[in-house]
């Protein structure tokens, strides 16, 4: 098994501007729209003046276990050994949306042809591409990795990709135990106030349940 | 997700992947398999104990119908569901692309083939043969339909589809035991059928409104239920409304309708307080968006007034001698309890879909 990729996100360094989003449209040119591989949501909490605000940047979480390849009745959907990356291979896909129930983040889309489609963390552009990508970790090797589009254009330095075991070294060791007791590639860091537990507390909240 | 009220620190994920063509897949995937089960109880039960002909008229009406109902249910369910597929002739080569077992959408599809196998050779041994020629019965239909085509297709004198259909469901007939097991198998794959609709949905676990312990349950008892309203139905249509047969397969529906909805208020007490998701579904299914669907819909017209309507006809017809008196009421009586039964069926699947909400994030 080669080494899991994952990303990392900091919300308290997360402005909310899209600029991560607008990125990843732009370089896998997905429909117009209705159709977001990576999404910029605001929580909010209380009333004013006890008023807070938290940005989440959001998109397939490349999980460990992959609910999504679970259901999937065609094998379509690909847990990758070789660098831990989700990819889907839409000349399988039967546009069932049964992937779409079952992710917990809701990354799965449908443009306008019914097939699924969502965020290959970069191993290539445009819509089911990367399933036969070689894998990340040689990619890089080649010096021919792409950097994800997000990463790339993010504002504050909230959000990063990488090997999980790099990711973990920068994040807080919170952040690192929670990614221990989870079961997606994301490390979410909760340095400050502002922490998204429930990125993973959900995951073990319907597991227990 | 505008029908959700937004709480505070709780990301919450969109939904509604699936629209009404899978409300209706659901909803006549169960009544096929519950339609084949009634005809096979009706054959193997209730025919060989029939005393008269008016008894012996009515089992084999609501034997045919209840296969005739599965064929028709499960050819519109399949065309419903791939109606709704990205790519449905795709879907199509199925046997060689379907490779993760693993996936009750490819388990339930197996099931799905071979029970349409049985019910449609069911239907078509119950319609055609020699004794069939010449018989009386709404539930002909379609041998009538065949002969209509075998009036208007230019064929060479003394050729006939009917005679052709009639000679090969007779050399393919199986009789006693032989024919049993093949209701045993069939009856398996219809169960399967109806089943597999329900754990189709409760394999997502990110939905509490789609419970492990509760809906399989539901689906169980809502399957058969609708499957021996519409094929009673057709028995009330074709004149054998005041039938034992009738009446019997009229209490069984009760049954079941009883311990479904003893089961679904099992699963709303623990939506209520089974967190946020779960509250929320509480919430659309019992005052918001889908109240009227669900609570008065499948609630109160398709399990409560049905079984109220039946319980009170049943007494009557017991205890006193008025169905004779007014047959044509109770005729109608039984004929509106079915398809209320049959419209909260539908609506059932309908509020499970679009009432289904799932866990949100945590943002604290
Ligand atoms: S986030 Fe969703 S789409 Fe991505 S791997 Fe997990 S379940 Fe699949
Ligand atoms: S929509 Fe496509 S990828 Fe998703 S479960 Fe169905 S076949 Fe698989």
């Amino acid at each position: 098994m080669g080494e899991q990729w994952g990303f990392y996100f900091d919300p308290d360094s997360c402005m909310g501007c899209n600029a991560c989003a607008i990125a990843c449209k732009n370089r896998h040119d997905t429909d117009a729209g209705h159709v977001d591989w990576r999404r910029v949501e605001t929580v909010s909490e209380g009333e004013f003046p006890d008023y807070e605000e938290t940005n989440v940047s959001l998109s397939c979480m490349h999980c460990e276990d992959a609910p999504c390849e679970e259901v999937c009745p065609t094998g379509a959907i690909e847990k990758r050994e070789s660098d831990g990356i989700v990819t889907i291979d839409r000349e399988k896909c039967i546009g069932c949306g049964y992937c779409g129930w079952a992710c917990p983040y809701g990354a799965p889309q449908y443009g306008d042809d019914g097939l699924m489609q969502k965020c290959n963390l970069c191993l290539d552009k445009g819509p089911g591409s990367g399933a036969d990508a070689p894998s990340k970790n040689e990619q890089q090797a080649d010096g021919e990795a792409l950097e994800p589009a997000c990463v790339d254009e993010c504002v504050g330095d909230a959000l990063d990709a990488g090997p999980v075991g790099e990711l973990l070294d920068k994040a807080s060791q919170e952040a690192a135990e929670r990614f221990e007791q989870n079961r997606t590639n994301v490390i979410i860091d909760s340095t400050g106030e502002n922490s998204v537990t429930g990125m993973q507390g959900v995951r073990q909240a319907t597991e227990d349940s | 997700m505008s029908d959700i009220a937004t709480g505070s620190d709780l990301l919450w994920i969109a939904r509604g992947h699936w629209e009404i063509f899978i409300a209706t897949y659901l909803f006549l995937g169960g009544l096929s398999g519950g339609a084949y089960l009634t005809s096979v109880v009706s054959s193997e039960l209730f025919r060989p104990r029939a005393r008269g002909p008016d008894e012996i008229f009515a089992c084999e009406e609501t034997s045919r119908w209840g296969a005739i109902v599965g064929v028709l249910a499960i050819a519109v369910g399949g065309v419903a569901l791939l109606s709704h597929l990205g790519a449905p002739l795709r879907a199509l080569t199925f046997p060689v692309l379907f490779s993760n077992f693993g996936s009750w959408l490819v388990i339930g599809t197996w099931f799905i083939v071979l029970f349409a196998l049985f019910v449609t050779i069911e239907a078509f041994w119950l319609l055609f043969g020699e004794e069939h020629a010449g018989s009386e019965g709404l539930s002909y239909v379609p041998r009538w339909i065949v002969a209509r085509i075998d009036d208007a297709l230019p064929l060479p004198e003394g050729w006939s589809i009917v005679a052709a259909l009639d000679w090969l469901a007779d050399r393919l007939r199986p009789t006693g035991r032989a024919r049993r097991a093949v209701h045993a198998v069939g009856s398996v794959a219809a169960v399967g059928v109806i089943v597999y609709t329900a754990l189709l949905l409760t394999d997502v676990s990110v939905v509490p409104l789609w419970d492990r312990q509760y809906l399989p349950i539901v689906f169980l008892m809502s399957g058969p239920s609708t499957g021996i309203s519409a094929a009673l139905l057709g028995t009330v249509a074709s004149g054998g409304g005041l039938s034992r047969t009738n009446h019997l397969f009229c209490l069984a529906d009760d049954a079941l309708i009883a311990v479904e909805t003893v089961t679904l208020v099992g699963l709303l007490v623990a939506l209520s307080s089974g967190g946020p998701a779960a509250e929320q579904s509480y919430e659309l299914l019992l005052s918001g968006a889908y109240f009227p669907h669900f609570a008065v819909g499948v609630l109160a017209l398709g399990l409560v007034v049905p079984f109220g309507l039946s319980m009170t006809m049943t007494g009557l017809v017991r205890f006193t001698d008025v169905e004779h008196r007014w047959g044509s009421a109770f005729t109608g009586g039984f004929a509106l309890k079915y398809v209320l039964v049959l419209a909260g069926g539908f609506l059932l699947r309908y509020a499970l879909l679009f009432g289904a909400v799932k866990q949100p994030l945590g943002v604290p």
